[in-house]
């Protein structure tokens, strides 16, 4: 592994700017950090704000901020906006202009190729599954990366494995994600959201707790509302599985309350629907799937609202209805998908109640 | 070490000295703002604590170049020899804020002409002098002179000096890295910058007239003509558009309110340019004392078309009076500036609207930038915002008049001129959005009017053609397709137009993509991801290529459909016609394409010519 120091190039520019009184290239970093500020709250604001700078950078030919602005661009398409399809066109083009000789200094590089790797891990993991590890693999042998990329790579072979379902390699690479990102909370707590579902997906109740805990002491220190809203979400659905209905409702109320001045994500839905599954409630399962599915639509992602079909039917084999309408959409949504037969196997499953 | 003993920090004064007197500031020239700002804090303390019916203040400034020395006097109030040392001599005490402090309840006027504060203003004279001579005699009655002289080191010298007139006089031999104060317009134009609003008439040499102004143009008696006059003097800037004058603010606490004192002005310039020439930016005086320029943060952030003077006692100078702190008050005086500068050009918006228009015109790309991220900055000027369109500059409803509705609009600089055409083939002007902001404007418009059709045009141009009937045009199809140009017949506007070269949106990136890719330049599993998007986008070589477009409407080509000349002569014109598509169409062709093209064209006209 070889470090690119992105922040102290970034800060070392900055600092440039400041000392010599050049007030455009001041606002790379102002404008910047107000665009990070904005990004869970408002990130349709972020993303005004970067494409501003963005138009400022390239007046003024720097290259390497031109793609330092377009990498978060796309960051806030895909993690802030869940916009697919905007992420994946400008995830192509960014790792296009990369590869030009311009950018062989650039410690941005590293970033952009990373983040298409996660579009196509948003859009259809299992369609994408080998050029995602081929990638992935790549990367750590021949890219000159920044510390959070080379996270990031160990997160991602976390997250191929959670999609798949191979739980034990999920947490040993989720382990291995989390020695890499040393003492970064922001990191930290994506990591204690994968042992969540690892726990949960393995009903182990007491172990589910434990992340929780320390998962929200991690993104509250980071002041991440989003992170919060779920890990509390997670204890509700915990509380439920360890039969205290009190406790349980008790971090629905607050992991709703927490979540509503957001932009919902996809995930946040993902885990109020277990927790109605688990105490049998299967209209407000439909009811937050419903949101659910308006979420993946207009994210555009096949992958997503495939899932969220695949959920449907697991309600509609409960309450016994509907299930043949949902099973026809759920199929028509994977076929969209590059190797619909994995989807279409794990539909198979749940129309005989085996998931 | 078994007991605790208490013990006095140590201090290396002439090190300290050296600190505080060349880190502290960042600029020599402010040494003279500090001891201008002495002499005349000595002044305003004279006219309060004894004659203020007769007193007349003065402060002087003369040159010797020949000995290296400037010398400061003023008739202020003289210090006695327990001053000197208890004030001048003591490092972060100050009279001037003692005595602050002692007027502030029974006489705040008088309190608040007071500028001096930290005590630490008179060490700057060290900052451009390797020796400091004062002398001195106090106004206090039967007062000797006395002379007060330094080197910078631990020791001074203080005896009785000569001096009949009560005040200061201080004498600097100036560093020679200080030697530029020796130039007379340099000093004057010092003494402009940091003390023009101080009321003490400081001059300079032999000047009859004091070079400072005295009083802020805001305060003389005729403001309306001070106030440009000052602007053009200052800002070196022709008439501007709107001037709006600055008066104290309440603000509300929620369970009180609050009054920021605040004077000065703000104006709007006649012009900006998005990233080279934005504003926003104040000149920040504290009681009349000058403290910074460019201060970028106490207007709001979508004012980057406003500049303008502020004074506000309420803002708060870091020690060495270059900076202020963005502290509490400086969020109220913030506030109160958004207040009065929202409010105004709410005003100007209602009851001046040759202005206001003037105003966004002139800023439009600033405003629209910020407009988009202020949902009630936007609400002002979203009607007013102009935008270069193939009519040139309008403003969105005199766009949607000649639209009925819809708002039509191109993203790329290169190559949108078809797109225009036929937008104005059909009585409609196109929108250049190539400035970021502009689609997200027109988006948010769309949604706060509703009913509004937003159609982009980029790659998208077939929107405004009509579908006819292909048959009667077989011939002409089939002679583009045995070529293997990709064909279409279409109706549409302008009429005199015959052909157009329509290629799908992105179509650089994808051939150049494709490039790439074909000539194996990506690494293997960066290749695998892009070929898989370029896969997804399933665009073929032919679709890269464009589709020649021929216009049902034409009479040339519909003259050919049904009429067609000789062979060679049909050639010559469809390959005339193709090639002038393609060149017109402004883009994707390499210099090689083109000159390949006026080769072909060339030969087809040949052709024309019995051989």
């Amino acid at each position: 592994m070889i470090f690119a120091d992105l922040w102290g190039w970034f800060d070392e520019h900055q600092r440039t700017a400041y000392a010599t009184g050049d007030l455009d290239r001041q606002q790379f970093s102002e404008l910047f950090s107000q665009a990070w500020s904005h990004f869970e709250t408002n990130p349709a604001q972020s993303l005004v704000l970067l494409q501003q700078v963005r138009a400022l950078s390239e007046r003024l030919g720097e290259t390497c901020w031109t793609l330092f602005f377009d990498y978060w661009i796309c960051e806030g398409y895909l993690f802030y906006m869940n916009r697919c399809q905007p992420a994946l066109e400008l995830a192509v083009r960014n790792a296009m202009e990369a590869r030009k000789p311009i950018h062989q200094d650039c410690p941005v590089r590293a970033r952009v190729y990373r983040v298409l790797v996660d579009v196509y891990a948003h859009c259809d993991p299992v369609g994408y599954a080998d050029q995602i590890t081929e990638m992935v693999n790549y990367m750590e042998a021949e890219v000159p990366l920044d510390q959070d990329t080379w996270r990031l790579l160990e997160e991602r072979r976390a997250r191929q494995a959670l999609v798949f379902e191979r739980w034990e390699e999920a947490y040993a690479a989720t382990l291995r994600y989390m020695e890499r990102s040393g003492n970064n909370d922001f990191r930290l707590a994506d990591a204690y959201m994968m042992l969540c579902e690892i726990a949960f997906q393995r009903r182990d109740f007491e172990a589910l707790w434990e992340a929780t805990l320390a998962g929200e002491m991690h993104t509250r220190r980071e002041n991440r509302k989003g992170g919060t809203a779920d890990f509390l979400a997670w204890k509700a659905v915990c509380q439920r599985g360890l039969g205290d209905p009190i406790q349980a409702s008790r971090f629905y109320r607050m992991a709703t309350a927490q979540a509503m001045p957001l932009k919902a994500k996809y995930s946040f839905y993902e885990i109020l629907t277990e927790f109605h599954l688990a105490g049998g409630e299967y209209d407000l399962a439909l009811q937050v799937l419903d949101r659910a599915l308006s979420e993946a639509t207009e994210s555009e992602s096949p992958y997503l609202e495939t899932e969220c079909r695949l959920d449907r039917c697991r309600v509609a084999v409960q309450t016994g209805q509907g299930l043949a309408e949902e099973s026809d959409l759920a199929h028509t949504a994977a076929k969209r998908l590059l190797k619909p037969e994995y989807y279409l196997g794990r539909l198979e499953k749940v129309r005989e109640g085996r998931s | 070490m078994s007991e605790t003993s208490r013990q006095q920090f140590q201090i290396h004064l002439p090190g300290l000295l050296k600190v505080l007197a060349e880190n502290l500031y960042s600029n020599k020239k402010v040494a003279i703002r500090e001891l201008l700002q002495n002499a005349h804090d000595s002044c305003v303390r004279r006219l309060v604590e004894s004659e203020p019916e007769r007193f007349k203040s003065r402060v002087e400034v003369t040159l010797d170049a020949t000995r290296r020395v400037l010398t400061i006097s003023d008739n202020g109030s003289g210090l006695t020899a327990d001053e000197v040392r208890d004030y001048l001599s003591t490092i972060g005490r100050s009279y001037t804020r003692e005595l602050g402090e002692k007027l502030a309840f029974f006489s705040p006027d008088d309190a608040a002409r007071l500028i001096g504060q930290f005590g630490l203003g008179f060490l700057s004279a060290f900052l451009i002098a390797s020796e400091v001579t004062l002398t001195t005699r106090s106004m206090q009655p039967n007062a000797p002179a006395l002379r007060w002289h330094s080197d910078g080191d631990v020791h001074y010298d203080l005896a009785s000096g000569e001096r009949k007139e009560v005040g200061t006089t201080v004498e600097l031999k100036l560093k020679p890295a200080a030697a530029f104060l020796l130039n007379e317009d340099v000093l004057i134009e010092t003494i402009e910058q940091y003390a023009d609003f101080l009321p003490v008439p400081i001059y300079v040499g032999r000047g009859s007239r004091p070079v400072n102004l005295m009083t802020p143009p805001w305060e003389t008696p005729e403001p309306e003509a001070q106030i440009p006059e000052y602007i053009q003097r200052v800002y070196k800037t022709s008439e501007p558009l709107c001037i709006i004058p600055l008066h104290d603010q309440e603000i509300d606490l929620g369970h009180d309110t609050m009054l920021v004192p605040l004077k000065g002005f703000l104006f709007v310039p006649q012009t900006s340019v998005v990233s080279v020439r934005e504003y926003g930016d104040l000149l920040v005086y504290i009681r009349h004392m000058f403290i910074c320029g460019n201060q970028r943060d106490l207007l709001p952030p979508w004012a980057r078309f406003v500049r303008g003077v502020i004074d506000c006692a309420f803002l708060q100078p870091t020690a060495s009076r270059e900076e202020i702190h963005q502290d509490e008050n400086f969020n109220f005086a913030r506030q109160a500036l958004e207040i009065q500068l929202s409010g105004a050009l709410r005003r100007i918006a209602e009851d001046d609207p040759v202005t206001w228009k003037k105003i966004v015109r002139g800023h439009s790309d600033v405003i629209t930038g910020w407009a988009v991220q202020d949902n009630e900055f936007f609400d002002q000027v979203a009607d007013l915002v102009v935008f270069r369109t193939s009519r040139g500059l309008l403003n969105l409803p005199e766009y949607l008049e000649t639209t009925h509705g819809a708002i039509y609009y191109v993203t790329r600089e290169m190559g949108s001129l078809q797109e225009q055409l036929l937008g104005e083939g059909r009585g409609m002007p196109v929108i250049e959005a190539v400035w970021f902001a502009v689609t997200p404007f027109l988006q948010k418009y769309a949604d706060w009017k509703k009913d509004i059709q937003l159609v982009q045009l980029d790659g998208e141009a077939t929107q405004l053609l009509r579908p006819v009937p292909e048959r009667p045009f077989a011939n002409l199809l089939k002679y583009f397709q045995k070529q293997g140009v990709k064909v279409k017949v279409a109706a549409f506007k302008p009429e005199e137009v015959p052909a157009l070269m329509i290629y799908p949106k992105d179509a650089e990136f994808f051939r150049d993509t494709k490039d790439a890719l074909e000539k194996d330049e990506l690494p293997g599993p960066l290749a695998g991801l892009v070929d898989a998007y370029m896969t997804r986008a399933s665009l073929s070589d032919a679709d890269l290529k464009g589709t020649l477009y021929l216009n049902a409407s034409n009479t040339l080509i519909t003259r050919l459909a049904e009429d067609p000349p000789p062979a060679a002569t049909l050639d010559a014109l469809l390959t005339t016609l193709y090639q002038v598509a393609r060149l017109f169409a402004g883009r994707m062709l390499t210099p090689a394409e083109v000159a390949t093209s006026f080769q072909t064209l060339g030969s087809a006209l040949n052709g024309l010519w019995p051989q």
